[in-house]
């Protein structure tokens, strides 16, 4: 008895891990996005080990989107204010 | 006829009668002889029996294993059947020959034809259950049985007056590396009244022996044995009984051929447990031999889990709880404690103990074990710097699901109730065991439950979140009856407790250590009662209440900052002040507790938290924390809460946390201002200049490493390698499971062992061993005020060069 499959986090961790060798390969400015983008997948790694997957890309991949969704609407409200503040102008 | 408190119940010398030690209201001791002998349970085919019934009349057998009448019996095998089955129950007369009986028995039937029950019940714990007796209880011996005078108290009173001493002594090398050969100078009886218990008529001033007053060791021990004679204590407490004096003692007594007779009876002391290296949830740990003492108790204070956290009343609760001897328990760990409840309860129940555990984990698919084989629920934290926030707990979460949920292996998917489809939580079951009770005999009376044959629809069956799992309407799980008493109990003594520490304090975390334990002996596989569906279950409805309470915290204007399994953060929305977030949030818990069945408590507000971003990538890492609350520094993961950092690195932090709480340091927005984490780095500076200049004493840099495996499985040389070496070189051995402490002196030496000295070496050398080594305590320090500063956006390099380094990742930009 006991733990027979690794807790969500450490295999995540793993698949990040494997991404070391394509980080590398990529210029210098795409690896910091790609870092954000891995950063997006541990902020959300309690809602990923709700949604337990043969594969782990599923709940990966949905947190990233999430993350740039995230990013995208913060973007969207500064735009709208600047928008009105120049409406206003 | 003898009136008195059980002290203590154990076989006696021979194996072949219990001894049970009463103290009487003067507070003398009587040695009560009681002729009992354990039983063996036997089960398998009738054929079998008959055959093994045969061979064990044979004289020669009956002779080798003490066996004494044997007798065909109808018994209940298993918690999760009602049926009876035939057993053969065999009488041993000597204790000790029990388990070796066993052994022939289960040989006899090549493994596999006989099932072994009431093999390792503990004798005590039988012999006080067939006496319906409870340690520590008013009893009368009539010269032939224990009759108990007085129901076991619940309602928080002193245990009985027991003469307790304190036993300490001064070594004649009290530095240094420990020997067993190293004579104890000076002993010193020190009676003492220990709240909680009854003030003893015995209380007598303390005593001391020097062995420079005495001609010799032999007369020094015999001056001992008059003392111990003319006190009598019933407890004694020792702190390293196990590890130094008592072995210091028994040499002494070898080598001088004096008697030495600590107990009440005529037994020379003795080691009663050798020592032995365990391993326990991934740590190496090492136990001292036991010189358990008759007639009396010795509680070696340095070797007990159970007291360190307890103090001796916690131990206490638990030996009336676990009907087990405290002295005993006093060096078993909490897990063993539970198990013993478990075998108590099940022996209560009528169900025999079996020996060995025979149950294997249920098929599943791979999906399905991807969505059982999970633990609890943890919520990201938000890196940084809050405040103010408030946290709430879930009172015993996990037992409370055991209690509440009807978690126990037998009720685990149950042939005769299925769940409604539409998920109803009217099948909680209430946390207080009798009400518990009652609302299984309710829903007998209430429910046409059927026969049990096929399963029906129960609108009070569970479906477990998430898992195609449910519990049983019908039957109350043997698991909840374990730990809804003791849940009642804890909470009956937390009401009690009067300040932090005080016996209800101690009893109630006592407690709390069982109850903790008892999630975790579902799953252990050696477990006589566990099923890792239990374990599953249970986990399962952790997430799905954290769940819950998280949606209705959002509902009711709270983010949730941070989740860990049974307790959040919250920090206000709506703008409401401090007092009104506090009602705020004793409203929210009421209302969680009403929804989920089990209590959320409000833990504490704090003026600030600090959440730690991991070191590695930035995001929030787990159980790292350290926060202000109403009392003081919560402080979680970061090192000065680390039994391996040195007393410098502690209390470097412990500084820094001193200097950002000053009231005049806090800003309107209730956190540090700039000004005080610019505090913290002057600190940390002149910290650093000290070790620079050599000031720092070799004493402040001791680290402490608990030792895993004997040198010669090392591997890597690392620094404990180094030190395991520097000790073996001055003939000390180190055994797994013990802690190592050295001071790093040169990490960069080329020889291994002159990297570090020991801390024995420091404590007996006179001339300079040299200095911390600048290198390595420079690394650490500067870890250590990371974890100070890294939540207002510092980083190792910021820290270093002084300044702050901006960059896209900064997670809390606010405190730029």
């Amino acid at each position: 008895m006991g733990r027979s499959v690794l807790p969500w986090r450490t295999r995540i961790e793993a698949e990040l891990h494997a991404l070391g060798p394509f980080r590398r390969a990529l210029p210098v400015d795409e690896q910091m996005l790609l870092d954000v983008l891995l950063n997006d997948v541990r902020t959300r790694r309690a809602a990923g080990g709700m949604l337990p997957a043969h594969d782990p890309w599923n709940p990966l991949l949905l947190s990233m989107m999430l993350g740039l969704s995230q990013r995208i609407h913060k973007l969207e409200l500064r735009l709208e204010r600047l928008e009105g503040e120049a409406a206003d102008d | 006829m003898i009136d008195g408190w059980l002290l203590d119940v154990h076989s006696d010398h021979a194996g072949q009668q219990m001894l049970a030690w009463l103290i009487d209201i003067d507070g003398v001791a009587h040695r009560c002889s009681v002729p009992w002998h354990p039983t063996l349970h036997v089960h398998g085919s009738a054929r079998d029996l008959e055959q093994l019934l045969y061979w064990l009349q044979q004289p020669e057998i009956q002779q080798r294993f003490s066996i004494g009448g044997m007798r065909q019996k109808k018994a209940r095998l298993a918690l999760d059947t009602y049926e009876i089955h035939q057993v053969l129950e065999i009488d041993v007369l000597l204790h000790h020959r029990l388990k070796g009986l066993a052994q022939h028995i289960e040989a006899r039937g090549n493994f596999h034809r006989f099932s072994l029950f009431s093999v390792d019940a503990h004798v005590a714990q039988r012999f006080l259950h067939e006496h319906d007796c409870v340690l520590f209880q008013y009893v009368r011996w009539d010269g032939e049985h224990l009759h108990s005078l007085q129901m076991m108290s619940e309602n928080g009173e002193n245990f009985p007056p027991f003469h307790i001493i304190r036993l300490s002594a001064d070594f004649k090398h009290p530095k240094g590396f420990i020997s067993h050969d190293d004579e104890p100078m000076r002993l010193e009886f020190e009676s003492i009244q220990q709240e909680g218990f009854a003030p003893s008529p015995s209380f007598t001033m303390s005593r001391e022996i020097h062995r420079s007053e005495c001609e010799s060791a032999r007369s020094f021990l015999v001056k001992f044995q008059s003392i111990m004679n003319e006190l009598d204590p019933d407890i004694v407490l020792t702190q390293g009984g196990d590890r130094h004096l008592f072995p210091a003692l028994l040499s002494m007594a070898k080598q001088t051929n004096a008697p030495l007779h600590l107990g009440r009876t005529s037994d020379s002391l003795s080691v009663s447990k050798a020592a032995q290296t365990v391993h326990s949830y991934g740590q190496t740990l090492h136990r001292p031999a036991s010189y358990l003492l008759q007639g009396r108790l010795h509680l070696d204070l340095n070797n007990s889990f159970i007291v360190r956290e307890g103090g001796i009343v916690g131990l206490f609760e638990l030996a009336r709880h676990s009907r087990q001897s405290a002295q005993e328990i006093s060096r078993l760990s909490p897990g063993s404690v539970i198990s013993a409840i478990q075998m108590r309860v099940a022996l209560d129940d009528g169900v025999l103990v079996p020996w060995k555990k025979n149950r294997p984990e249920d098929t599943k698919t791979a999906l399905e074990l991807l969505h059982a084989d999970r633990g609890g629920l943890y919520l990201d934290s938000q890196p940084g710097l809050h405040g103010p926030v408030i946290e709430l707990d879930f009172a015993s979460l996990f037992p409370s699901i055991i209690a509440s949920r009807n978690i126990s292996p037998e009720t685990l998917n149950c042939a005769c109730c299925q769940p409604p489809r539409t998920g109803d939580s009217s099948g909680f079951v209430p946390l207080h065991p009798e009400v518990a009770e009652q609302e299984f005999r309710h829903r007998q009376l209430a429910e046409h439950l059927g026969s049990g044959l096929f399963p029906q629809t129960q609108s009070k069956a569970l479906q477990v979140p998430g898992l195609n799992t449910h519990t049983c309407a019908r039957t109350q799980g043997f698991l909840g009856r374990v730990v809804a008493p003791l849940i009642e109990r804890r909470r009956q003594l937390k009401q009690l407790r009067r300040r932090p520490g005080d016996p209800y304090d101690l009893r109630q975390n006592a407690l709390k250590w069982l109850l903790v334990t008892c999630f975790g002996y579902t799953g252990y596989r050696n477990a006589r009662f566990g099923r890792i569906e239990a374990h599953e279950a249970i986990c399962a409805w952790a997430r799905d209440i954290l769940l819950t309470t998280i949606e209705l915290a959002h509902q009711s204007g709270w983010d949730v900052l941070h989740a860990i399994v049974d307790c959040v953060w919250l920090s206000d929305r709506l703008g409401r002040t401090a007092p009104e977030q506090h009602a705020a949030a004793l409203e929210f818990a009421e209302q969680v507790s009403q929804i989920v069945g089990i209590p959320l408590e409000f833990e504490d507000i704090y003026t600030f938290i600090a959440f730690l971003p991991s070191r590695m990538h930035g995001a929030g890492s787990l159980t790292k924390y350290w926060g202000l609350g109403q009392n003081g520094f919560k402080i979680r993961g970061i090192e000065m809460r680390q039994h391996s950092s040195p007393p410098w690195i502690r209390n470097l932090q412990q500084t820094a946390l001193t200097i950002l709480a000053k009231e005049s340091e806090i800003n309107d927005r209730n956190i540090p201002s700039t000004r005080a984490q610019w505090d913290v780095l002057s600190w940390y500076r002149s910290e650093i200049h000290r070790l620079k200049k050599g000031e720092l004493n070799l004493s402040e840099a001791i680290l402490t490493r608990r030792v895993t495996k004997p040198l010669t499985d090392y591997r890597v040389k690392n620094l404990t390698y180094a030190a395991l070496e520097r000790a073996r070189r001055r003939g000390y051995l180190v055994l797994p499971g013990t802690k190592i402490r050295y001071v790093v002196i040169d990490i960069l030496a080329s020889v291994s062992y002159d990297r570090v000295v020991l801390s024995e070496e420091i404590e007996t050398s006179e001339s300079s061993l040299g200095q911390p080594c600048i290198q390595h305590y420079r690394s650490l320090a500067l870890r250590a005020i990371w974890a100070i500063l890294a939540p207002f956006g510092w980083t190792e390099t910021s820290i270093q060069s002084a300044g702050l380094q901006r960059s896209l990742l900064e997670f809390n930009p606010e405190f730029v």
